[in-house]
């Protein structure tokens, strides 16, 4: 018992006291450390969990139904729908057999749009300058923690940016839904406004451009079909100027039939000499020799007709043949690739007003009336939430890590 | 009779009622350490059987789904098929697993009858409490997997994703009510006929797993073919479960509605046929 009184008089009076022994307890108050019992024993019931839960739970509720801003929800729906081809027998945009492949194709769309909004592109695009979000969206007492600080880097106001909206794709029909946040009605409905413009922009503006981008390379195409054509023409042109109007393949074939003509004499007049020198004893008879020297000269003259036709110093059909079939080749290719350049220019022009893309509007976004109250107990349930899995999976943990 | 004094029966009567909450809740987590010490004492993992035993089922699930998707031809990297677009293949099952395996656990030990008969001994306990005490431990060792693997894949695949955790956790409790119910409902009926749980019990065992969306999503069904197995609660909780996770992950034909009317049904139900038969969960009912 004895113990029990002095202990109690030492460390309440040692706080108080310096080295001198003079009392000081402002001094001794500040110093780190050393807490009068009386706050000793305050803040050892904060460390009970059920005092610290209570507290958790109270400052969550205090920020979530007291101090947390309003927040304005505006949301929209739109179905991105491809122009239905004029052969098709559907009457609606949205039924019939054709509907499961515009529900995918909306849907790709959709997903790319949805990456789009988010993009720093269609940021910078609402909001050109760094300042006009921030002037927007600005932080205010008490709520500290919801707009964005003054001067904030590019990171930090993109996503910002991302949590003032949510696209989302249907996977089962097809639309699209873009839900926009803001601290006011009309920070929420305009914003929403702003991206359904630059979905329309994303969907034609974007669409439009890739088909003319495809329109402006086919007739480039064309234009390159064309100037290979003419090309080939000149070639062949210029081949016929210099070697003559006729064609050297039909001029190959005379020669060939010259050729063959005297071959056939030739022919005849060796029959011719067999039969005279059967007739006559001498074979150095003046008929005979008359004959031999014909057939002499004839073969004579087949070789240098044959040798005139083949060789480089003579007239080279065999090669000017070759030169002017590859000539023509040139131009018949060059008048098929005009022709499909044409087709495919035609064809282009024609799907890129057809493929043109479309938004139809199934929601219209509406200026909204009252605060949206789900963040609020969507939060306070949250903290409750966290509370009940903290309880369950760390009771469970710290309690095997004891057994164990 | 002032207005005072009405106040004051109303303070009586409210502070009564918490009073009561407050010490039931004190039973059930009292039983359900105790549960948890003597399962601790005869295991030689200690507390931690209680969680190695239900993942070493999933993974050997996952290596199922795994080499079956591999046998069929699918990529190695998209074991999941058209799912990998929402989940990871791990998540997937996990998410799948988690809800299913919650209500064939929690429902096994209600249809099994009580085998923890000693806290009886005290006569505040009543055998819904003990039953309650053992579910709650089956849900915090189930929930610390789910999170643990969770947290492994998340810090594999670097992509922290809760879209609804408030969804989530009311499907873990739907889950556990309806299992509650479910068990203790099959007990009593099966008064009638112990065939009846003898039967439900190997169906539970063997067929809900294949047919409650562990393998596979609801969306991968063809619509004329999804009447036929949405009509299993479990499959809304396991679907609304990952929807809660991803809320881009597409659920055609479930409805958080169809899953609360049945844990609310099931465990009013079953409740009621507690209140004038129970006695009979102290039977056992092995097979």
């Amino acid at each position: 018992m004895a113990d029990r009184e002095i202990i109690p008089q030492k460390s309440s009076s040692m706080p108080f006291q310096n080295f001198d022994g003079k009392a000081d307890s402002v001094s001794d108050l500040n110093s780190p450390g050393i807490l009068p019992p009386v706050w000793t024993e305050r803040l050892a019931v904060l460390k009970k969990p059920r005092v610290l839960i209570s507290l958790f739970l109270a400052s969550s509720a205090f920020y979530c139904f007291v101090i947390g801003r309003d927040r304005y929800t505006s949301v929209s729906e739109f179905v991105i729908q491809q122009a239905v081809p004029l052969n098709t027998s559907s009457s609606s945009v949205l039924a019939g057999a054709a509907a499961a492949p515009q529900v995918l194709t909306s849907l790709v769309d959709g997903q790319y749009l949805q990456v789009y909004l988010a993009s720093s592109e269609v940021k910078n695009r609402l909001f050109p300058k760094p300042i006009s979000l921030e002037k927007k969206y600005p932080k205010s007492i008490p709520d500290l923690l919801t707009g964005i600080n003054k001067a904030s880097s590019a990171p930090v106001q993109l996503a910002f940016y991302r949590n003032l909206l949510q696209v989302s794709p249907q996977p089962l029909s097809g639309s699209v839904i873009v839900k926009t946040v803001g601290f006011d009605p009309d920070q929420a409905f305009d914003f929403n406004k702003s991206l359904l413009l630059q979905s329309r922009r994303f969907v034609n503006e974007v669409n439009q451009s890739i088909n003319a981008d495809q329109n402006l390379f086919a007739q480039k195409e064309v234009a390159l079909a064309e100037k290979n054509l003419k090309k080939a023409f000149q070639e062949l042109e210029v081949f016929q100027e210099k070697f003559g109007q006729l064609s050297v393949q039909s001029e190959q074939a005379a020669t060939s039939s010259f050729i063959s003509g005297l071959e056939s004499r030739v022919v005849n007049l060796k029959v011719e000499e067999a039969s005279l020198r059967r007739q006559y004893r001498d074979p150095n008879a003046p008929e005979v020799s008359f004959i031999a020297d014909q057939v002499r000269e004839l073969e004579k003259q087949i070789r240098k007709e044959r040798q005139k036709s083949v060789s480089e110093t003579g007239r080279d059909l065999n090669s000017l043949a070759m030169r002017e079939s590859s000539l023509r080749a040139n131009v018949e290719f060059s008048t098929e690739s005009l022709q499909s350049a044409r087709l495919a220019a035609d064809n282009s022009r024609r799907e890129s007003t057809r493929q043109l893309k479309f938004l139809v509007m199934l929601s219209q976004p509406q200026r909204p009336v009252s605060p949206d109250q789900n963040w609020r107990w969507q939060a306070f349930l949250g903290s409750i939430g966290i509370i009940v899995v903290a309880w369950g999976v760390g009771g469970f943990i710290a309690a095997a890590m004891k057994k164990a | 009779m002032t207005f005072f004094d009405l106040r004051f029966i109303l303070m009586m009567f409210i502070n009564r009622i918490i009073k009561g909450l407050r010490r039931q809740w004190m039973i059930i987590v009292a039983i359900s350490d105790y549960d948890r010490n003597r399962q601790a004492a005869g295991s030689s993992l200690g507390s931690w059987e209680s969680l190695i035993n239900p993942m070493q089922m999933m993974l050997f699930f996952i290596g199922v789904r795994v080499t079956l998707s591999l046998l069929r031809g699918a990529n190695k990297f998209a074991a999941g098929g058209s799912t990998d677009i929402y989940f990871n293949i791990v998540a997937f099952m996990l998410t799948g697993f988690c809800i299913v395996f919650l209500f064939r656990n929690v429902a096994i030990k209600s249809l099994s009858g009580l085998k923890l008969k000693a806290p009886l001994y005290y006569s505040r306990i009543k055998p819904l409490d003990i039953l309650l005490a053992l579910s709650l431990n089956d849900m915090r060792a189930l929930a610390t997997l789910s999170l643990a693997i969770l947290g492994v894949v998340y810090y594999f695949t670097w992509s922290f994703q809760l879209d609804s955790p408030g969804l989530a956790i009311s499907v873990y409790l739907l889950t556990v009510m309806m299992a509650i119910g479910f068990g203790l409902s099959v007990v009593f009926l099966g008064r009638l006929n112990k065939w009846l749980v003898k039967i439900i019990k190997r169906l539970m065992q063997r067929v809900i797993i294949f047919t409650s969306g562990i393998f596979f999503a609801t969306f991968e069904i063809p619509a004329h073919l999804r009447p036929f197995i949405t009509w299993n609660p479990i499959l809304h909780g396991v679907e609304l479960f990952r929807y809660s996770i991803n809320n881009e992950y597409p659920i055609p034909d479930i409805s958080l509605s169809y899953l609360i009317l049945c844990s609310i049904l099931m465990l009013s139900f079953s409740l009621i046929l507690y209140r004038t038969n129970e006695s009979l969960l102290l039977v056992a009912n092995d097979d």
